[in-house]
């Protein structure tokens, strides 16, 4: 058994008994974005936004994102927002009413990195604020290729369907294995302006 | 505003006003009538979070204003819809599906098959009209609950959004008129940053305030939750009204989907999620009883009012809005007790 996409982060000794995970690295993922948003200067006050608060993958992303900008001297702070798209707009439209200073924004996912954008637009402010999501819609790289949004994060999850089958395959006939604890990362990997119409291209050939 | 009665039944057994003057006629204003705890709720709410948000005019901006009425119009209209369904006696549990799925139809019509914005926007409404009837004829055919009836139905039409848009989201073109006609921000003027939702809003609250408080058939839904067999024998055509209920209900989750597809030009397959829970809740804080025969459509606007207050609210305030969830909760506690004790409404729920 190989897990794919979300690893069991318990102890080596009391997780699921699988043979190694095959996916992204969600805190790794988090401390890129916050490193790819102080590429363009440094940052005073950032939030991260998590739409399903418990989420042990989304707490990870933002718990890197946290740790590489407060590392760098930024104030970080978590909203939780709501999945409906309207509440969480008009909630992340209050929490930039109460906190202007805010110059980075990091949405763990497609949809609070959208909500963001829209909270942004109705304020006026979009373009103004540095934004990142994780993973990606043909939106989502509009807005990069428009320098409303910053990053995204790519898990590439086509090769966590191709690996963990290559694998398995390989473990049966071949009897391959991995050591204990060591796994296969797919990701993270940075999608920006600088390679936004190389990633289009995968995602329209069905590969991202 | 006008606001809802109790049942025939309940009114003839009601204790006879005393005379008094203007205590009577407050007493009898706002004593025994299920939205009273709601508005007491709202404006105590308003008043608090005005007062405790660190800068003294956040609560109160034009924005946060703004932002508290999308959010109070959305859930409102849907909540306004099922507090008639509950007030007859039913539940519908599949609002936030009917939602994602009537709300995906028009961009994946338009998307797909290049049809036109208005032919893809009536297939939209189609779509919830046919999901609630057959909520309704299920129902009525088969006298299972509406509970688990339409447990299932959310269910089904998830899943059939899951595998219409194979989980990805369905968009639409930021500028399609006829979604402005749902999600238009006025950008002038007093009302500048509001949504012309909560036009929607306003309309809707009036004309089911109206349905319920001043028709034939508002006396129907109130027989129809209050005692079945009673309103059977009456010539109340219970079956008919529960149908149209569930086709009413449907129609305010599809018109709530067509106010998000127009504001967010995307639908996602997670749309509606979680929704049916908020507008019980907004519901039965705004007076309504789980088995039936009591409520106010004004008492679910109101609910609908002090959930968006306590989100805004909290995050004005500075709380984590981890403890949401925890003040929603004490809401719905809080309005229960206070329902019973300012209105009619009996410790049934």
């Amino acid at each position: 058994m190989i897990a794919v996409n979300v690893p069991d982060t318990r102890k080596l000794s009391e997780r699921i008994p699988y043979l190694f995970y095959v996916g992204g690295d969600e805190e790794a993922g988090g401390r890129l974005t916050a490193q790819r948003q102080m590429q363009d200067g440094d940052v005073k006050h950032a939030v991260c936004i998590i739409h399903e608060p418990g989420h042990t993958g989304l707490e990870a992303r933002c718990r890197g994102y946290d740790a590489e900008l407060k590392g760098a001297g930024a104030k970080v702070d978590k909203l939780p927002s709501s999945k409906d798209a309207t509440q969480a707009t008009e909630q992340i439209k209050g929490y930039l009413q109460e906190n202007a200073d805010v110059d980075a924004i990091f949405g763990v996912g497609p949809q609070p990195a959208t909500f963001a954008l829209q909270a942004l637009d109705e304020l006026g402010k979009k373009g103004d604020v540095r934004v990142s999501a994780y993973d990606m819609t043909e939106d989502l790289l509009t807005e990069i290729d428009n320098d409303t949004l910053v990053s995204t994060i790519d898990q590439q999850q086509y090769l966590q369907g191709y690996e963990p089958i290559h694998w398995l395959t390989q473990h049966i006939e071949h009897g391959f294995v991995m050591a204990p604890g060591v796994d296969m990362l797919t990701g993270p990997a940075l999608v920006d302006k600088s390679n936004s119409s190389k990633v289009a291209q995968g995602v329209q050939a069905g590969f991202r | 505003m006008a606001t809802e009665q109790a049942p025939l039944a309940e009114r003839e057994t009601a204790p006879p006003r005393r005379g008094g003057g203007w205590q009577a006629t407050a007493r009898g204003l706002l004593i025994g009538r299920p939205e009273t705890g709601a508005l007491f709720g709202a404006i105590t709410m308003f008043v608090v979070f005005a007062f405790i948000a660190p800068s003294s005019d956040t609560f109160t901006s034009r924005t946060s204003l703004a932002g508290l009425a999308s959010i109070t119009a959305e859930i409102g209209i849907v909540a306004m819809g099922i507090t008639l369904l509950m007030i007859a006696g039913h539940f519908d549990l599949s609002v936030g599906s009917v939602l994602g799925f009537s709300s995906v139809i028009g961009p994946y019509l338009i998307l797909n098959y290049g049809t036109d914005p208005f032919v893809a926007v009536l297939a939209s409404i189609g779509v919830a009209i046919s999901i609630g009837l057959l909520n309704g004829v299920l129902v009525v055919g088969t006298r299972i609950p509406s509970f688990i009836v339409t447990l299932g139905t959310l269910l089904i039409w998830r899943s059939v959004l899951l595998r219409v848009t194979e989980g990805f989201p369905v968009a639409v073109d930021k500028d399609t008129f006829v979604f402005k006609l749902f999600s238009y921000r006025i950008e002038d003027g007093f009302f500048h940053g509001y949504q012309v939702s909560f036009l929607w809003f306003i309309g809707v609250l009036l004309l089911l305030s109206f349905v319920l408080l001043r028709t034939r058939f508002g006396n129907w839904i109130f027989a129809s939750g209050g005692n079945e067999r009673s309103a059977r024998s009456m010539g109340v055509p219970v079956d008919r009204v529960w149908m149209i209920l569930f086709v009413v209900t449907a129609l305010c989750a599809c018109l709530m989907g067509l106010i998000q597809v127009g504001r967010f030009n995307t639908v996602e397959a997670t749309r509606g999620a979680g929704l049916e829970l908020q507008v019980i809740a907004a519901a039965v804080v705004g007076g309504a009883r789980l088995n039936g025969g009591y409520g106010s459509v004004l008492g679910a606007a109101l609910g609908a009012a002090m959930i968006a207050m306590i989100q805004q609210g909290l995050i004005l305030s500075g709380i984590a809005n981890y403890w949401l969830q925890f003040a929603v909760g004490t809401l719905i506690i809080g309005a229960v007790i206070a329902n019973q004790k300012l209105g009619r409404s009996r410790p049934q729920i």
